[in-house]
């Protein structure tokens, strides 16, 4: 075989630049710490880390979701905690001043301490979270009751999203808590303020059967908020839930993403210097291999 | 018996034969390093004897030849393999460019500005009546809006800087069609007689021709007068005898002024549209990218637009807004596109919440600004298989286009790299019988130098012989 010179500087100058391109490659893995930085490096890979990401950004939403969510549902539980509370006290004065022995002047002194528990319950009522008033539905730019407790919200249900696709309620239907409806209208009930206002009218009236009435409706009411209060526990269980269940979820896609989009930094290193070492080696060679020809023995 | 001077004639012949020899030699080692050079060898020949007195004498040496070391078959090889290698090369570097765009280190990327819209979307579910959140996602709609645009223009841009190049070539083709049909009148003028081969000319058609073959597909031969015929993509005729073809940049009105490549035959003949016809070279991959990479992603890129801005237009009519939008429906979030095929250049966002967010309408009842019952529908868009028959959300088709992207350009580099490697396979063949070795040059020139030192002392001793009869007479 005849080598001609141009072969042999061409071979030389191939391998030379193929040592050369291996080596920046392994550099740029090393400098930016990513194994992937082009779409030829790994396109099924580039598949995966834009879905991952964006997978990755959703469960970081939805946490941010569920800690509003979170706020949002404490501060109602708050509140009907309190109204419970209104209630209960309301409840134990409506059961002592049914009693005979308590005279007028007792039961107007009782009406005043009513009427506290009527302005807290109000205060409560109107709860808000960033501004936003719990109980008001859709419109919680503005108080659920007013002063006469008259309900003023609507029946919006707010929804957050938790999980892909999956939409949880976190407010509680004021309506419901704070109005009677037809049915009980009809059973002879009357929303939480009006009971309230009763209880206070007949203590004021010393009217004896007025306050043995709102014993009862003042128990129908306490019912009424404990059962929504369990509501709301279900809400928190199941927030709760959610976040933990997602933080796990979230830690496991960033992983998954760093597999594919992350370099090796121990195997990119050692890929680094296994390449400058050929890239030396080649340049060595090839200058001893272009060396020697017949014309250097030429005198 | 033939004369003294026939001796002295054998003895300069050889001289002058020799030095020719010596003369090759040095216009070989000159260019050892010249590209698509090939070796020339000085072919001796014995004189035609002469008839004395019925013996036959020799009568010395001639330059029979000069002839190129070359081997058409392996240079018809190293031909095709130089338009697979143009083609391959080609390809790799033009793909190079279009996946810079939806590059993964990008931060702006379309599904990255497309999530961050979701994400603001979030914020205002939470807070449906807040100047931040509501801002905030007017701000994300934009950038969403500025990378649609941004890879519109950037493969626009690529697209036309394509077609340029594709013009530059085309000029370039016919430079060199014509200097191959000018070469085809100086060879024949200098191959008169059969012994005579204009062997640096033919490397030079040859050079030329080789560069033609690493922009398009052609073929050659030589006709009977050893002229060069070349013909191009389609059969369409490039060089014939003493004519060049012309190559022309047609525009093409429903393209988007990207041109069309028509072939004018050699002295005035027919026209022919070769632009589908081209098959391999730089050419085309210069066509391939232009109109079966570049156009479908563009195609792709404005799908991806109109369906989005469609999508939550569709939701966002629903939607009540706040304040003196706040008992009003039927605004639409994007302006409405007038062109889906060129969707992702018009999208803007609707000029209403461009100068007023209380537009944005994510409450499905009038008068409520705690509503985000539309925010709500909006957000199920982000996972809702919307294209792609039903298969694909909008994360998904991006992802898959990149990802086909991706793969076609990882197919082009290893075909590039099998291309090459091929290429330099057959130019080492070539090399191996065209090639200077600068060794056997030296083996060469000791040769030629010991054979001319003995011809000269031919010449001196026949001069004393001369001397000698002279000198018979006192």
């Amino acid at each position: 075989m005849r080598v001609s010179e141009k072969h042999r500087y061409a071979i030389a100058t191939e391998r030379m630049e193929q040592a050369k391109q291996r080596n920046t490659s392994a550099m740029e893995v090393i400098s930016s710490q990513k194994r992937v930085n082009k779409l030829e490096d790994d396109p099924v890979g580039v598949t995966k880390i834009i879905k991952g990401r964006q997978s990755i950004r959703n469960l970081k939403d939805y946490l941010s979701n569920i800690g509003f969510s979170k706020g949002f549902v404490e501060v109602s539980e708050a509140a009907i905690a309190g109204i419970s509370d209104r209630l209960q006290r309301a409840h134990e004065i409506s059961v002592g001043m049914a009693n005979d022995t308590y005279g007028p002047d007792s039961r107007l002194a009782v009406s005043r301490e009513v009427k506290e528990i009527i302005d807290e319950v109000v205060n409560l009522g109107n709860s808000n979270f960033n501004n936003r008033y719990v109980f008001s539905g859709f419109r919680n730019d503005s108080p659920a009751i007013s002063e006469e407790g008259n309900f003023l919200g609507d029946d919006g249900a707010i929804f957050t999203e938790i999980a892909d696709g999956k939409f949880r309620q976190i407010n509680l239907e004021g309506r419901a808590l704070f109005e009677a409806t037809p049915e009980e209208e009809k059973a002879g009930h009357f929303s939480m303020v009006t009971s309230l206002e009763l209880l206070k009218e007949a203590l004021e009236g010393n009217d004896k059967v007025g306050i043995t009435r709102a014993v009862d409706e003042i128990k129908f009411h306490l019912e009424k908020a404990a059962s929504i209060q369990a509501n709301i526990g279900a809400t928190w269980a199941a927030l709760n839930s959610a976040e933990s269940r997602i933080e796990v979820q979230r830690d496991h896609q960033i992983d998954s993403v760093s597999k594919v989009e992350d370099a090796d930094i121990y195997e990119a290193t050692s890929d680094y210097k296994r390449m400058e070492t050929a890239l030396q080696s080649t340049l060595m060679a090839s200058n001893k291999l272009l060396q020697p020809s017949l014309l250097n023995f030429l005198q | 018996m033939a004369s003294l001077s026939h001796s002295l004639n054998i003895g300069s012949d050889s001289l002058m034969s020799n030095r020719q020899g010596i003369d090759t030699t040095a216009h070989n080692i000159a260019n050892a390093q010249t590209e698509g050079y090939s070796r020339q060898d000085v072919n001796l020949a014995q004189k035609h004897p002469i008839e004395r007195n019925g013996l036959v004498i020799g009568d010395g040496v001639y330059v029979g030849s000069i002839k190129r070391a070359h081997d058409q078959f392996v240079e018809k090889q190293v031909t095709k393999a130089t338009t697979k290698n143009g083609y391959s090369e080609k390809l790799y570097d033009n793909l190079q460019d279009f996946q810079l765009i939806f590059s993964p280190e990008l931060e702006s990327t379309v599904a990255e500005e497309m999530s961050g819209f979701f994400g603001a979307l979030q914020s205002l579910s939470n807070t449906p009546d807040d100047l931040t959140a509501r801002t905030v996602l007017v701000d994300q709609a934009n950038n969403v809006s500025a990378s649609f645009r941004r890879v519109d223009t950037e493969i626009k841009q690529k697209r036309s800087s394509i077609n340029d190049t594709i013009a530059s070539r085309a000029q370039e083709i016919n430079d060199i069609t014509g200097q191959i049909a000018k070469l085809n009148v100086s060879i024949q003028s200098m191959e008169l007689t059969p012994a005579a081969s204009a062997n640096d000319l033919r490397d030079q058609q040859d050079r030329l021709v080789s560069k033609l073959s690493s922009m398009m597909d052609v073929t050659y031969y030589q006709d009977k007068d050893g002229m060069m015929c070349v013909r191009g993509p389609g059969e369409t005729l490039l060089v014939d005898r003493r004519f060049a073809g012309t190559l022309e940049c047609q525009v093409d009105k429903d393209d988007d002024g990207m041109f069309r490549l028509v072939n004018t035959e050699p002295g005035g003949g027919k026209a022919w549209d070769i632009t589908d016809k081209v098959r391999s070279g730089e050419l085309k991959a210069l066509l391939y990218v232009r109109d079966d990479v570049a156009k479908p992603l563009l195609g792709r890129n404005n799908e991806l637009a109109s369906t989005f801005i469609n999508q939550v237009n569709e939701i966002h009519q629903q939607g009540f807004g706040l304040n003196q939008f706040s008992d009003s429906i039927g605004r639409g979030f994007f302006e409405p596109i007038r062109d889906a095929g060129n969707a992702a250049a018009e999208i803007q966002i609707s000029n209403l919440i461009q100068s007023s967010t209380d537009a944005i309408s994510v409450a499905s009842s009038p008068n409520a600004r705690g509503d985000n019952v539309i925010a709500n529908e909006l957000l199920g868009l982000k996972s809702k298989k919307v294209l792609e028959n039903g298969n694909a959300s909008f994360t998904e088709y991006y992802a898959n286009f990149v990802g086909v992207l991706g793969t076609e350009v990882v197919r082009s580099e290893h075909a590039r790299d099998t291309d090459k490697i091929m290429l330099a396979e057959l130019k080492g063949r070539k090399e191996m019988i065209s090639g200077v070795s600068l060794d056997q040059e030296a083996a060469n020139m000791i040769k030629w130098q010991t054979a001319f030192t003995a011809s000269s002392k031919v010449i001196t001793t026949v001069d004393e012989m001369f001397d000698t009869i002279l000198n018979m007479k006192r």
